[in-house]
């Protein structure tokens, strides 16, 4: 009996922690906005890389982004405690990825990082952290824009879901005006391991994760969703439409793997001199 | 801006606009309201014959508080005003929509 109101006490001092640290880089939708908008094409004619966390991530020499502009998603932390590297930008978009790894999120360290608006109450800020208005319209079912892949151009006014936080990184990177992008560790293909327990949508893992760069990634007990594959590959024409309509280009630096929309580059001779 | 509410019935769900610009759904079996974003901002609403038209009503306001807010931005405008003014101008309309789904026997 002590304990459990020990254990509420507790839980509501950290709560009143967690708002009072909350609201100290916390700023208005207005003041994102301006944030935002201040960034637009900061980067303008550049070369980024995005990075995806498949396990072709492995056979990559990330030594050779030390210099560039580089997108991270999810668990990239990973890879941080494995070899130091650590993107400019940073961007989480699961629920799953979010509640499962909601301390490694909030204690990640990146030049920027950005969320989608509605982690307000949960992902704790600081001060390089940015919430986007992200509209979720692609995932809920009966809403005019269901499975309509949407490409913002204008990530201040608002910035679409589209089954995959790269979908994100994408609207963002043409936001920041790069002219070209570069994909690495998009080895676009799934496998469902027998002991997968699987509700729905929602898959939670009983073993090693074998679809990233690290065992641990959606490893035992985390949570995860179909990816749906064909649905984001309906995201990435949409994208690859709009870079193209303005003179810039996505292409696919993966080492392997099953993602050909994209014109295939090799990733070492983006390096040679 | 002319203020004017659309309102297209679903067998499951309604869609709200206004000026033609999506302002956000009703689902009846989930009793759910979500936004613009399709961000949820009520959900498990018992909606039934004799309320139908109160929740109807009430979630546009709602809407509107998002819509307004964020897409339009206001700045000098009573918003408050606003909504109630929109919503009592298309009170007629959301009548007529309300007999619309009872006819069809949607609820």
């Amino acid at each position: 009996m002590i304990n459990k109101i020990y254990k509420k006490i507790i839980n509501k001092i950290k709560e009143k922690r967690n708002k009072k640290k909350i609201q100290k880089y916390l700023k208005t939708p207005e003041e994102y906005k301006n944030i935002l908008q201040s960034l637009k094409n900061k980067y303008k004619g550049e070369r980024c890389f995005v990075v995806g966390n498949g396990p072709s991530l492995n056979k990559c020499d990330l030594k050779l982004l030390e210099n560039e502009f580089t997108f991270g998603v999810n668990g990239i932390f990973y890879k941080t405690d494995e070899n130091g590297f650590r993107p400019t930008f940073y961007m989480v978009e699961d629920n799953h990825v979010v509640y499962d790894n909601i301390d490694r999120i909030n204690s990640y360290k990146c030049q920027y990082k950005f969320f989608p608006a509605n982690y307000k109450n949960i992902i704790i800020p600081d001060k390089n952290t940015i919430f986007i208005p992200a509209d979720l319209g692609f995932y809920r079912e009966f809403h005019p824009y269901y499975c309509i892949p949407r490409f913002s151009k204008d990530i201040s006014k608002e910035i679409f879901t589209g089954q995959s936080v790269t979908i994100m990184h994408l609207q963002l990177a043409y936001h920041l005006g790069f002219s070209e992008v570069y994909l690495i560790g998009m080895d676009f293909s799934y496998a469902l391991p027998e002991s997968t327990k699987v509700e729905g949508c929602n898959y939670t893992s009983q073993e090693d994760d074998p679809n990233h760069f690290h065992p641990d990634y959606f490893g035992k007990g985390k949570k995860w969703h179909d990816p749906k594959l064909e649905r984001v590959l309906m995201n990435y024409e949409k994208c690859k439409e709009e870079f193209e309509a303005d003179g810039r280009k996505i292409y696919n630096a993966t080492i392997g793997g099953k993602l050909e929309i994209f014109d295939r580059v090799d990733y070492n001779s983006l390096f040679k001199k | 801006m002319k203020n004017n509410t659309k309102i297209d019935v679903f067998n499951t769900h309604i869609h709200y606009y206004i000026d033609e610009m999506y302002l956000g759904m009703l689902v009846f079996g989930k009793g759910e309201l979500s936004d613009f974003r399709a961000i949820v901002r009520k959900n498990r609403m018992d909606i039934g014959k004799e309320n139908l038209f109160k929740i109807m009503k009430v979630s546009l306001f709602e809407l509107l508080n998002h819509f307004l807010v964020e897409r339009m931005l206001i700045n000098k405008e009573d918003m408050q005003n606003l909504k109630t003014d929109i919503v009592k101008k298309n009170e007629k309309y959301l009548k007529d929509v309300e007999k619309e789904i009872l006819d069809k026997g949607i609820i």
